[in-house]
């Protein structure tokens, strides 16, 4: 009984260690194709008052597109 | 099924082979890495359209028909749990805040994940630098937020130094990296050894109290224990530059010497803050040993180790790649899979004893790599000895041979 529980264990957690770290390569190859920041905030309206004109606000949905659009 | 002999003739084979891999992986990664933060600075331009590096860790940025810089981005680094993160900030003449991009990381990406999720950077967006920047921490990320926060401070420096003028303190602490959890670390190993090696009536119980001593500063308190990623981070030479905490690299070093002095892991036995919760799991649910011996069983956690070393090596992230289910147990931090897989440990642990320790634990395969490459350099060193030893005999035999016919 016990060395059932055990095999069962070990086969579900290989396969969940399989997925999290294919994960882990299929993340950090898409970051390295995309050549963007791992992460961006810009100052604008929605956070804070500003003083000056901002051009374009770059958030993560924007950058998110944009490795979309590079690695197609 | 195999003859001992042939078994270690594979073995010494997988031995060189690993090895081989690992070198091999650490080759290929300095071959991908180009310098490429030149290309993502220059996605970071607000106002400018025309980037120009002013200084090592600063550019600037002009409109196509202005010459007067409108705005900068300053570079700067800080030291997390894997390594150095990077981070570019973007300021605008006046000295305000506008941009902040973290352009690189080797910390695991759950801890850095919760020092985004904060709004820490939110607060600082719109600050004046020249003015001092006052940033909050977050909570169970403390290392990976004081690598963040240094950054950003050492970005905006360089911009207040080069640009505004500004003079930098002479008078900052230096960073000390040798902590009181670096002294535990070293006191409890050396404990560990001692209650290994009594013969005391009470060992059981010294190393239930060591055991659990370890527990609650290196798994609950601290969260220091060591991973495949510290072996990562030992063999990928990251320490060089700098970690945030050295703990789990100071504990992985004394198990490493201790077993190829004495052949000895005391580690597990005694001071492994997982392996110390399973343990009281076990307790709790009357939990009975097992294991599984099957080829398959033996093999694959080695092969998991060593994936997980050529991976991080190849990436230079060995952080990333950590797959134990510690982070969770201890501060509430990894991805889903992890999650996942902690509560599968907790709830076998209550009928199992040890589960995580008996499956795919690292620190298995890395005890019986160093074991087994111990007793090859042994048995080749013998060898030699007695080649020598052998070689004397003779040596020793002509002369009395000679002698003799001498004295005849």
């Amino acid at each position: 009984m016990r060395k059932k529980l055990l095999f069962m264990f070990y086969i579900v957690s290989a396969m969940i260690v399989c997925v999290h770290l294919a994960a882990r390569v299929n993340f950090l190859n898409k970051l390295q194709t995309g050549n963007a920041p791992l992460f961006v905030i810009t100052y604008s309206d929605n956070n804070k008052e500003s003083s000056l004109p901002i051009k374009e606000s770059i958030n993560y949905k924007e950058w998110a597109t944009k490795f979309e659009e590079q690695t197609k | 099924m195999y003859s001992k002999k042939r078994i270690d003739f594979w073995k010494k084979v997988a031995s060189l082979v690993s090895v081989s891999l690992l070198l091999l992986a650490w080759y290929c990664g300095s071959i991908r890495i180009s310098d490429n933060q030149s290309d993502m600075v220059d996605q970071l331009l607000i106002n400018g359209e025309l980037l120009t590096q002013i200084h090592p860790r600063l550019y600037q940025g002009t409109s196509a028909n202005e010459l007067s810089p409108v705005e900068f981005i300053g570079l700067g680094s800080g030291i997390g749990y894997g390594g150095i993160t990077e981070v570019a900030v973007t300021v605008s003449s006046q000295g305000d805040i506008q941009r902040v991009a973290v352009l690189s990381s080797k910390d695991t990406s759950s801890y850095l994940d919760k020092v985004l999720q904060s709004n820490l950077m939110e607060k600082i967006l719109g600050e004046n630098i020249k003015v001092s920047l006052e940033i909050d921490g977050v909570s169970g990320a403390t290392v990976s937020t004081n690598a963040l926060t240094d950054a950003i401070k050492q970005a905006a420096d360089s911009v207040r130094v080069q640009v505004f003028g500004f003079s930098m303190l002479e008078n900052e602490e230096p960073v000390s990296h040798f902590r009181w959890l670096d002294l535990m670390a070293i006191a409890m190993f050396t404990m560990a050894i001692l209650v290994n090696k009594t013969r005391h009536r009470k060992k059981s119980m010294f190393n239930w109290a060591i055991l659990l001593s370890s527990m609650c500063v290196f798994g609950f308190y601290s969260s220091s224990l060591f991973s495949s990623s510290t072996m990562g981070i030992l063999i990928s030479g990251a320490w060089f530059s700098g970690l945030g905490n050295y703990t789990s690299l100071i504990l992985l070093s004394l198990v490493i010497l201790y077993i190829i002095v004495s052949n000895r892991n005391v580690y597990c036995t005694s001071l492994c803050p997982f392996g110390a919760t399973q343990e009281c799991l076990a307790k709790l649910g009357n939990a009975k040993t097992t294991s599984l011996t099957n080829f398959f069983f033996e093999w694959f956690p080695r092969g998991l180790l060593l994936t997980t070393l050529c991976l991080g090596l190849y990436f230079r992230n060995p952080a990333s790649f950590s797959y134990e289910p510690f982070g969770i147990m201890f501060g509430m931090i990894g991805s889903i899979y992890l999650f996942v897989l902690t509560v599968l440990a907790i709830v076998t642990s209550l009928v199992v004893k040890r589960p995580w320790c008996r499956t795919l634990c690292p620190m298995n395969p890395m005890t019986d790599f160093i074991r087994f490459n111990r007793q090859w350099f042994k048995s080749i060193l013998n060898k030699q000895r007695a080649k020598r030893e052998i070689m004397e005999a003779n040596q020793m035999a002509d002369v009395a041979v000679k002698s003799n016919e001498v004295s005849k």
